[in-house]
């Protein structure tokens, strides 16, 4: 069997793979990776966890947890601290950084209140500096 | 006068060896920046909040079961809408099967800005009375800082 091919001059011819298919799967991967990519908006989540209503009533926490509620009537959004109302977002954000960290917070919203209004009592806790942000699914 | 010694025309041609370093390069950086688990999502108006500070401080998650809940309060993974008993036991499965083998799922909630928050309680108590303690709220990861003032209006950011 004789594997070596012509050889010209004595010398070894160097096997050459063509680069066309090549080219142009690595182009139409490029292609669609640039399209893919730039097509998809950036994301971040708020880390929470959901209230039990049994399993909070059976353990007794060292410190009772901070309850945080959203309420919409219309157009505007009002939060509340416990029983006290606060207006605005950064007021939220103030008076939950002057609470005591160690009980979290519970966030709880009526039903007529969105995700968005939800999403900023959350974002509220996190930006006071509470790790433990809860969600309780019934008011 | 000779001009022409051989017959032979040398072919033109030219170097393609910077070219393709310079495509596989920027292939490589498209691959390892793209994230194609998002490809099968809905497209939803998030929540603009800026998300966590210090992201999964609680260890890095194998995996995720992503449910997205539109303002009408249907609910889909993977594009596949589902009903919420199903999508919740679907998803306690999941965990469950994810806990036998050691590795830690990630529940992630993709909600429109504007759904009414009953939806989502809906979903956190079914979620919630399947054992699951914990999940993730999905945010836009930009402030609503900068329009802050007026209360809550243009659909909820509670500003």
């Amino acid at each position: 069997m004789n594997f070596r091919r012509s050889t010209e001059r004595g010398i070894r011819s160097i096997p050459r793979l063509s680069l066309v298919a090549f080219i142009d799967i690595v182009l139409f991967l490029l292609l669609y990776l640039m399209l893919a990519g730039t097509l998809t908006p950036p994301e971040s989540r708020i880390s929470a966890g959901l209230e039990r209503p049994a399993a909070a009533s059976a353990k007794a926490p060292d410190l009772p947890p901070v309850f945080l509620s959203v309420v919409r009537s219309g157009s505007s959004v009002v939060f509340r601290i416990g029983q006290r109302e606060v207006p605005n977002f950064d007021s939220v954000v103030l008076a939950l950084s002057q609470s005591p960290k160690q009980g979290g917070v519970i966030v709880r919203s009526d039903p007529n209140a969105l995700v968005g209004d939800v999403a900023a009592a959350m974002q509220a806790a996190k930006d006071a500096g509470f790790d433990r942000v809860s969600y309780a699914p019934t008011p | 006068m000779r001009f022409n010694r051989n017959n032979e025309m040398p072919e033109a041609g030219f170097d393609i060896t910077s070219m393709i370093d310079v495509v596989l390069l920027l292939t490589i950086f498209f691959m390892m920046s793209s994230q194609f688990s998002r490809t099968a999502q809905r497209e939803l108006d998030l929540p603009r909040q800026s998300g966590d500070a210090h992201p999964r401080p609680d260890g890095s998650a194998d995996a995720a079961v992503v449910i997205d809940l539109e303002q009408d309060g249907r609910l889909s993974v993977a594009g596949r809408n589902y009903p919420l008993e199903r999508l919740a036991t679907m998803v306690a499965i999941d965990l469950q099967r994810a806990e036998r083998t050691g590795s830690f799922l990630d529940v992630i909630v993709r909600a429109d800005r504007s759904t009414p928050a009953a939806h989502l309680q809906r979903l956190a108590g079914a979620l919630s009375a399947q054992g699951i303690a914990s999940w993730r709220l999905a945010t836009s990861g930009e402030s609503h800082r900068s329009h802050s003032g007026a209360s809550g209006q243009n659909g909820g950011e509670g500003s």
